[in-house]
């Protein structure tokens, strides 16, 4: 018996009441409610979750061609089976019902209109005015005029491949990822301290650290699954305790054995103070300090990153400078004198005993400390001085590349490592930790890309903010946007990135899958793949590489990231790309497209595809969409370059293994030596590259190989003011940020309904006393006004947050509360990374 | 083909039996929709309702198998600390059935390694990570999975 | 279109008269109920007004001691 959909629904509706008040239904009630006679079995098949970066592997189920479920990897070392709740609904992300399928033009007659409607165009016609418009602005401002912002959630390849297209296709350096707005500190941080990006660690410090120090992270919300195999070490290990460092109080207090609330900014004190501690107390580790560590000191007064008009950075000495100087340890002593534990208390408002005790968990040599942090201290505009002041402490004690020790920088996206950072698709970075600016570095770039010498251009492009600024002046005019929100994450976009998006000089392409804020600003929307329905790879916070295989195809007309730039690229030949000039020094290439140049090149295309080339152990076939269409293993050509750049570049210490590899391991950590992972870099006997480097090195001792003289900095930064302060209009801080069951901006958590419903919409949390002053209660309606902008919401005054007077909370999740409005776009000036954690605004009743 | 776009408006012209409407907008561009509906990026979403968390006798039902089951009553008095966990004092293996709560699963009773354990499983111990309650409203949008 | 189910609990001796009132309303459909005064009911209708109002409605039901909202579904007309 056939039955319509709406009986089948209606049988469902029956069994879920049925079940739950524990009646009994007939044989032909539950029949009808399992639906089709006959149900192909599950097929389950590892995959990396698409959330934070915690890394956590799922296995997806998939029966018909569609995910019907997801649940925790048992054999992930990461997350041993666990999920949060956010994971244990990603089975629902790819069904949301207003799936982009076709791409959107804005037409008006029939033609694209900046205020026209969208209407449904073919991918050739969608290209088409693309590439009309970003070779018209090309031929008119040169490669400067065109930009594209990737992301941090983008599988390796796909920033590869974007980074490719833009730097040796385009010559144009303006590609910057979202990861600008919330890895960049971490990365400025570990350049200038080690020469090299990414932690020291791994997670597997998490069971061997007997203190763990939070400074500025929430993991009980944000990294739950670091933060079960926290609390484990914490309520089993005797003596381990927890300190946590923040501007209010959050769940992560819940487990503290000593809860911190500073007063923004004074973290810079905080750190300084524990420097202080040390040294007076004569607990630092001398001969490692000799060995091992170099110490220096960074020019101050340096803005806030704001655009050169503002009065702050007329008024700054040294804006945006990063110039480290020699200083010798009784200077540094001297300098950090000053940070005593009265003048810390006082400045900080945490009590002196708390201080102390904090201080003297770092000074014991006896315990092991790992130091955590996220957002609070990378979205600071101090936050590479902060990442380097955390990284003082760990060098001062020694306490540093061995299990347990472990200053750990974690990530918020699933590849901000993986592809952001390591593929280095930032304006300055080329893979494997190069730079543009480095003429040995382009070189090595336009060897392996068999580029003619002088194809990449030298000059750093423009970041994040920097974007959105030269939009709105009209010096860049061609935008191309993929995989994130920028429109509901990026700072103050009433005053900069709206503006700059509507102005008719301007052409904006956004590629996604759903409708965000972002794409209905834009001109043309990209109906994009996601996920699972990709072949794809991210790296997690601990150098951790996890592949997965295409479970399911993407609906209707969506193509993946990698599709559109591969495609996108056909568009363009050499000459109208490069110019003539260049074109002439290698006769090859002449009348080829960028395609044909960067991709279809004899090394790309190597690997064969055939319909069955993408097997797992058990024989069984997946598809590769982009492979089937580009006639080669596309994701294989371009890791295998890639990796070339691991091998053959001047920075040693980034090997991974071979792409076939991946797909049968629960990832690896790199450097990966002869299939051997790297738990603990720098240290010999963990990281075979210690050895290599440094022949004559110890055993067990360090040698950081990443700074020409394998040793690291320690750099002294002082306390500087924040870039605005409370005042009588705008009388209260704003800190943004997430919740347990979003990520980042909602487009995929708010389409789950279950995870909707855990938490519909972004409230403000606020001190009970702040809402008395104001008349409010509990779920009163306010308007929260900032020099920038306003929204409204609801008061919550006794949520999972608990503010400080003077402080609200309010998460940026909710597309319907774009609480962006009113973030300053100040960044640090070094890692051009805005301050979501700090700006003025008022709150009054609605 | 038409794009399918759905969106809170056009649900609401729906629930509202407007469907009368519906040839009018023939003409018109199918207008695509953010979560923010038919509020433009420069005007103030409307005001949201206050949220209560749903009370379920017998629990809500889950979508798919390895859900974690949805918390179906009130946690605003629950705390769940370093000292204290009022979750358990009625959904412990001890007390869960004087109180008629659910039982955690086996899985709970199992540290990271595999061995068994008395009492729930350190690891674990945060019960809001993986459970959440739910307020009592529609999804922005619908979701096509299908279990 | 929208249809939700319900687990109705009621005073074991109005079972019949909740049922009475229930059959009488608009777009329900009563599955299944046992003695202790327990049903498992549908509501499916054009307009979800109808049936959050109905769902209010019951409640009102002399008898009724308890409802849950226990399936919601909504779908776009042009679906079906």
């Amino acid at each position: 018996m056939k039955q319509s959909r709406r009986d089948f629904i209606k049988s469902q509706a029956v069994v879920a009441a049925a079940t739950t008040a524990g009646l009994s239904l007939s044989a032909t009630q539950l029949a009808s409610a399992k639906g089709d006679d006959v149900q192909e079995d599950i097929k389950w098949d590892k995959i990396p979750c698409r959330f934070c970066g915690t890394g956590c592997s799922v296995l997806a189920g998939t029966r018909e061609g569609r995910i019907v479920a997801t649940q925790g990897d048992p054999d992930s070392d990461v997350n041993k089976g666990l999920n949060c709740i956010k994971g244990y609904f990603l089975s629902k992300i790819m069904y949301g019902k207003d799936r982009l399928t076709t791409p959107l033009l804005r037409k008006k007659d029939g033609k694209y209109s900046k205020d026209g409607d969208f209407e449904e165009v073919s991918w050739d016609e969608a290209f088409d005015i693309m590439a009309e418009k970003w070779k018209a602005t090309l031929k008119e401002k040169g490669p400067s005029g065109v930009g594209m912002f990737g992301s941090g959630q983008w599988a390796i390849w796909d920033g590869y491949a974007a980074s490719k297209f833009m730097k040796a296709g385009l010559r144009s350096n303006n590609l910057d990822p979202n990861a600008r707005h919330c890895m960049a500190s971490a990365v400025g941080g570990f350049m200038r301290a080690f020469g090299s990006d990414e932690p020291m660690g791994s997670y597997d410090d998490l069971e061997h650290a007997d203190a763990f120090v939070l400074w500025g992270a929430n993991m009980a919300e944000m990294h739950p699954i670091l933060w079960s195999r926290l609390v484990d070490t914490r309520l089993t290990r005797e003596g381990a305790e927890v300190h946590v460092l923040s501007t209010y109080t959050h769940r992560s207090f819940e487990l503290a054995d000593n809860g911190m609330i500073f007063e923004p900014q004074t973290d810079l004190i905080i750190a300084n103070y524990i420097a202080n501690y040390i040294i007076q107390n004569k607990a630092y580790d001398k001969q490692f300090l000799a060995d091992h560590v170099n110490i220096k000191k960074t020019v101050t007064d340096i803005g806030y990153g704001l655009r050169p008009e503002h009065p702050l950075e007329k008024k700054a000495k040294n804006p945006g400078k990063g110039k480290l100087s020699n200083m010798s340890f009784d200077e540094y002593a001297k300098a950090v004198s000053k940070y005593t534990l009265e003048y810390s208390s006082e400045k900080s408002k945490v009590p002196a005993e708390q201080l102390e005790r904090l201080a003297k968990v770092y000074a014991d040599p006896k315990k092991k400390v790992m130091s955590l942090w996220t957002m609070g201290m990378n979205q600071h505009t101090r936050g590479v001085w902060m990442n380097g002041l955390v990284y003082n402490i760990h060098l001062l004690m020694g306490k540093i590349a061995e299990p347990g020790n472990s200053p750990f920088s974690l990530t918020g996206q699933p590849s901000a490592c993986g592809t952001a950072r390591e593929v280095g698709t930032f304006a300055h970075r080329l893979p494997a930790d190069l730079v543009v600016k480095k003429a040995s570095h382009r070189k090595v770039a336009e060897k392996i890309w068999k580029l003619p010498e002088g194809t990449i251009n030298p000059k750093v492009g423009y970041h994040a903010v920097l974007m959105q600024r030269m939009l709105k002046d009209r010096k860049m005019n061609c935008y191309w946007q993929q995989c994130n929100n920028n429109m509901q994450a990026g700072p103050n976009i009433n005053e900069e990135m709206l503006p700059a998006w509507k102005d008719p000089a301007n052409f904006i392409a956004v590629s996604d899958p759903y409708p965000t804020v972002s794409a209905i600003s834009a001109d043309l929307i990209l109906p994009t793949a996601m996920w699972a329905e990709k072949e794809g790879a991210f790296g997690n916070a601990e150098r951790r590489t996890q592949f997965w295989r295409q479970q399911v195809k993407a609906p209707g007309e969506s193509k993946s990231d990698l599709w559109q730039i591969m495609e996108f690229s056909k568009r363009f030949t050499v000459e109208e790309a490069w110019g003539e000039e260049l074109v002439a020094k290698t006769p090859e290439h002449k009348g080829k497209t960028l395609y044909q140049v960067l991709f279809k090149n004899g090394q790309v295309d190597k690997f064969p595809y055939k319909s069955d080339t993408v097997q797992d152990e058990e024989k069984r076939v997946y598809q590769n969409d982009e492979s089937k269409h580009f006639g080669f293993y596309v994701q294989k050509g371009l890791f295998e370059e890639y990796r070339r750049f691991q091998t053959e570049g001047p920075k040693p210490g980034h090997d991974q293994a071979p792409f076939d590899t991946y797909h049968k391991v629960r990832g690896l950590r790199w450097p990966v030596v002869e299939g051997k992972e790297t738990l603990w870099r720098y240290r010999e006997g963990y990281d075979p590259f210690v050895k290599k480097l440094n022949p004559k090195v110890k055993k067990g001792d360090v040698y950081f190989y990443g700074q020409k003289d394998g040793k690291a900095n320690l750099i002294f930064a002082p306390y500087e003011p924040p870039h605005e302060t409370p005042n009588e209009e705008y009388d209260m801080w704003l800190c943004t940020g997430r919740l347990l069951e979003h990520w980042h901006t909602g487009t995929m958590t708010n389409r789950v309904p279950e995870l909707h419903r855990a938490a519909p919409d972004a409230l403000v949390y606020m001190n009970p006393n702040d809402a008395k002053k104001r008349n409010l209660r509990n779920g009163s309606k306010v308007k929260i006004i900032s020099p920038r902008g306003e929204i409204t919401t609801r008061v919550n005054v006794r949520g999972r947050n608990k503010m400080p007077e003077g402080m609200v909370f309010v998460p940026f999740f909710d597309a319907r509360r774009l609480v962006n409005k009113l973030i300053i776009d100040a960044t640090d000036p070094l890692s051009k990374e805005t301050d979501y954690k700090k700006c003025v605004v008022k709150v009054i009743k609605a | 083909m038409k794009t399918k776009i759905n969106t809170g408006v056009k649900t609401l012209l729906f629930s509202l039996g407007l469907l009368t409407l519906q040839p009018s907008l023939v003409f018109a561009a199918d207008p695509v929709y953010s979560l923010r509906g038919d509020v433009a990026m420069d005007e103030i979403s409307e005001m949201i309702p206050n949220r209560r968390a749903m009370a379920v006798d017998g629990g809500i039902s889950v979508t798919f198998e390895d859900q974690p089951p949805l918390i179906p009553h009130n946690i605003d008095k629950t705390r769940i600390t370093l000292h204290e966990n009022s979750c358990l004092s009625c959904h412990s293996k001890k007390n869960f059935k004087e109180t008629n709560a659910v039982r955690p699963p086996k899985s709970h009773y199992m540290t990271r390694k595999d061995s068994k354990l008395k009492k729930i499983s350190t690891g674990r111990y945060f019960c809001t990570q993986c459970h959440v309650t739910q307020a009592y409203t529609k999804p922005l949008v619908g979701n096509d999975f299908k279990n | 279109m929208t249809i939700c189910s319900l687990v109705i609990q009621t005073k074991p001796d109005h079972l019949r008269a909740v049922n009475k009132s229930l059959v009488n309303m608009d777009g329900i459909e009563i599955h299944t109920q046992n003695q202790q005064g327990k049903l498992a009911i549908t509501i499916d209708h054009p307009s979800r007004e109808y049936c959050s109002k109905a769902m209010t409605d019951i409640t009102h039901i002399d008898g009724v001691m308890s409802t849950s909202l226990i399936f919601e579904y909504q779908e776009d007309q042009d679906d079906f």
